[in-house]
């Protein structure tokens, strides 16, 4: 009895020590790599997307919003119906024109193609699908689809100030990146940062609350306040198409600003694109021409010459043009007016009402080459304007001290100097603000999680007198209503203006049968609610600025009075 | 009578013994389930915790398509096409009026009368 029962207990020993053996070795020599498996298991991180900013108009409104989107994904492996059935289903859905029976075959046919592919276990059918057309495929409960949310923008006003607002698209990572205008100058702050969750979660995925975790809060992308108005941006956009197509021009913009604070009330640029459907337009599109494109100002420029001249002293509003009584010859070229018409003794106010090129050039040689040059960089040509969009371009001034007599002639009345729109439109602020040169911006307030700051921009700068911007805005007061534009301007209403009819330059010559036609004012003249400049390229209907871009400029302006509430006199 | 008076001191000094075991047993035991039923509370709590986050996900996405909606009844574009759908049309040429309206004088008013 007594050796079964040792038997017994050594078999028990035996079995004690093989499993404490077995048991170590679990938990002992494979413990670390088994714990690291398990923490695998119950360890999950995720990155907290942060939401992209919006962009608001000054009354608050939306220009753009962000929205929530989905992509469609698909596993081949899990579908069970036909793959050209579901296509067939789905199809109408994901066109933007599903009565054209060319696009639905074909989108059949992409789809077909996707989920045809068995080999792969996911398939991106569709990006950015509004959340309508997701619930209605949702609905149809087809096995193997399935929607991931994104985060996408929604436009209001469809297409309008699109080159101003830009897009967002995406970078070589996949992430979200805003490109041109507001959203590429502002992408950091609009995009935010996004945060990181780190907890253990059990096999259901539910968060094990006694276990380890660690967060960093994501931080939400700033709403931007812009001072682009609604109303005025998309008269100014209508009023612009409008004109294109009834003066046959190949493009146009049109650029309004608030003299004295430099805030940008309306930026239009033709042909533009839809922000929306970015993917479907060339990188020309996306320029805004206001702010990128250089163009030759032609006479609107003399208006800048002349202030200039003014607050040098070298010319006075009565100052009288001793060489204004046939072409001027200068380095081997001939200097004429527009229309061949020469008054001997014209004053500068007579220069600026008839556009005389030979008048200005009486206003270069009064100031010199140096002179004028160093007046040119006060008024900002041949430097950024600092503007807050992406893609601003600042044509370069020739070099001082290397003009010829020809180059200083000729830059008066605006060849031979290329700028920008918004650069123009600066300079004449400061001939409607009483001297000073302001910044232009479009961004006034940025808000985020409870708190706003408003944004100043660069006090502006005096640079020529009062009495030099009163006399000057006289003048072309005096140009607006005898010049050649007298016809169409809109009675009972004082304006400065100025139009401008610009040879466009090609390889080394200008174009004998192309202009760009400009016309740049403001109103009221005592104290000026807005300046405007509006250009057209290459306009077909006629030659002269004074009979297309002065009429649309008008036509804008006829409906910007009541609207800011500018009075007739 | 001596023996019998240590055999009841003994026999109170176990008595002693065993309630302080039943008490401190019974402490344990308390403990012990109140353990477990905050255990179990912190696991449900996790499932509870995971719910409301799915639940606010749901709102948040509500909410920005409502905001979504709200905006583009209210755009620019979407309010002209109403406003030519309900027959306004756009103000034609403005006619300004000027005219000096005569304004009945402020009564004297004498302090004291």
């Amino acid at each position: 009895m007594h050796v079964k029962i040792r038997i017994l207990l050594v078999i028990f020993i035996l079995l004690f020590l093989g499993l404490t053996a077995r048991l170590a070795y679990w938990q002992v020599i494979r413990g670390a790599d088994l714990s690291q498996k398990a923490q695998g298991q119950y360890d999950s991180s995720t990155v907290t997307s942060a939401p992209r900013g919006n962009i608001l108009a000054p009354d608050g409104s939306f220009w753009v919003l962000r929205n929530n989107v989905w992509q469609i994904t698909a596993n081949p492996k899990l579908i069970k119906d036909s793959p050209e059935k579901i296509a067939e289903r789905v199809s109408h859905f994901l066109v933007e024109k599903p009565d054209d029976v060319a696009s639905v075959s074909a989108e059949v046919f992409r789809i077909n193609s996707l989920l045809s592919k068995k080999n792969v276990s996911w398939v991106s059918i569709a990006q950015k699908v509004s959340d309508g057309i997701k619930k209605n495929i949702q609905a149809m409960g087809i096995t193997g689809l399935d929607f991931i949310q994104q985060e996408g923008r929604f436009y209001p006003e469809a297409s309008s100030a699109a080159q101003l607002l830009g897009f967002v698209g995406k970078d070589e990572a996949g992430e979200n990146v805003g490109y041109f205008g507001i959203e590429g100058y502002y992408n950091l702050p609009l995009s935010g940062k996004p945060g990181f969750v780190a907890q253990e979660k059990d096999a259901k995925g539910i968060p094990i609350l006694l276990g380890g975790s660690k967060q960093v809060t994501a931080i939400n992308g700033v709403d931007l306040t812009v001072s682009v108005d609604k109303r005025i941006q998309i008269v100014a956009e209508k009023k612009l198409e409008e004109g294109i197509a009834k003066y046959g021009a190949i493009g146009g913009t049109v650029t309004i600003m608030n003299p004295h604070t430099g805030e940008i009330l309306a930026m239009v640029g033709s042909p533009s694109f839809d922000p929306d459907k970015y993917q479907k337009y060339g990188n020309d599109y996306f320029r805004n021409p206001v702010i990128s494109d250089s163009f030759e100002p032609g006479s609107t420029f003399k208006v800048v010459v002349m202030a200039s001249g003014i607050d040098m002293g070298a010319i006075t509003p009565e100052t009288k043009c001793d060489i204004c009584a046939g072409p001027l010859n200068v380095d081997g070229y001939q200097i004429k007016t527009w229309n061949n018409e020469y008054r001997d003794g014209s004053t500068m106010t007579d220069v600026l009402v008839h556009s005389d090129n030979v008048g200005m050039s009486f206003v270069g040689q009064k100031m010199g080459a140096d002179g004028l040059y160093d007046y040119l960089q006060k008024f900002g040509f041949g430097s950024l304007t600092g503007i807050d969009l992406q893609g601003e371009a600042a044509p370069a001034l020739r070099k001082r001290g290397t003009w010829s007599n020809v180059d200083l002639d000729t830059t008066t009345f605006g060849q031979g100097i290329a700028v920008t729109a918004i650069q123009m439109v600066r300079a004449v602020s400061v001939i409607a603000n009483g001297g000073y040169l302001p910044t232009p911006h479009v961004v006034t307030k940025i808000q985020g999680d409870g708190w706003q700051e408003k944004i100043d921009p660069p006090a502006p700068i005096r640079i020529i007198s009062q009495k030099a911007a009163e006399e000057t805005a006289e003048m072309m007061v005096a140009a607006a209503n005898i010049g050649e534009a007298k016809w169409t301007k809109i009675p009972g209403f004082t304006v400065a203006a100025k139009t401008g009819t610009a040879q466009i330059p090609v390889a080394g010559h200008y174009d004998p049968t192309n202009t760009n036609h400009s016309f740049i004012g403001f109103a009221p003249v005592k104290n000026p609610k807005f300046v405007m400049m509006v250009t057209l390229h290459s306009p077909t209907q006629s030659p002269w600025a004074a009979e297309t871009a002065a009429p649309l400029w008008y036509s804008i302006a006829r409906d910007l009075f009541p609207y800011m509430g500018v009075q007739p006199d | 009578m001596l023996r019998n008076k240590t055999n009841n001191t003994d026999k109170i000094k176990l008595n002693l013994k065993s309630s302080k075991v039943y008490v401190l047993g019974g402490i344990c035991a308390i403990l012990a389930v109140f353990s477990i039923f905050l255990t179990i509370e912190a696991a449900t709590s996790g499932a509870e915790i995971a719910e409301l986050q799915k639940k606010e996900a749901q709102l948040l996405t509500q909410r920005q398509d409502l905001q979504e909606s709200l905006v583009e009844s209210l755009s620019v574009n979407s309010l002209q096409e109403k406003s030519i759908q309900m027959g306004f049309t756009k103000v034609g040429n403005l006619v300004y009026v000027s005219s000096s309206v005569p304004v009945a004088s402020l009564p004297n008013v004498n302090v004291g009368q």
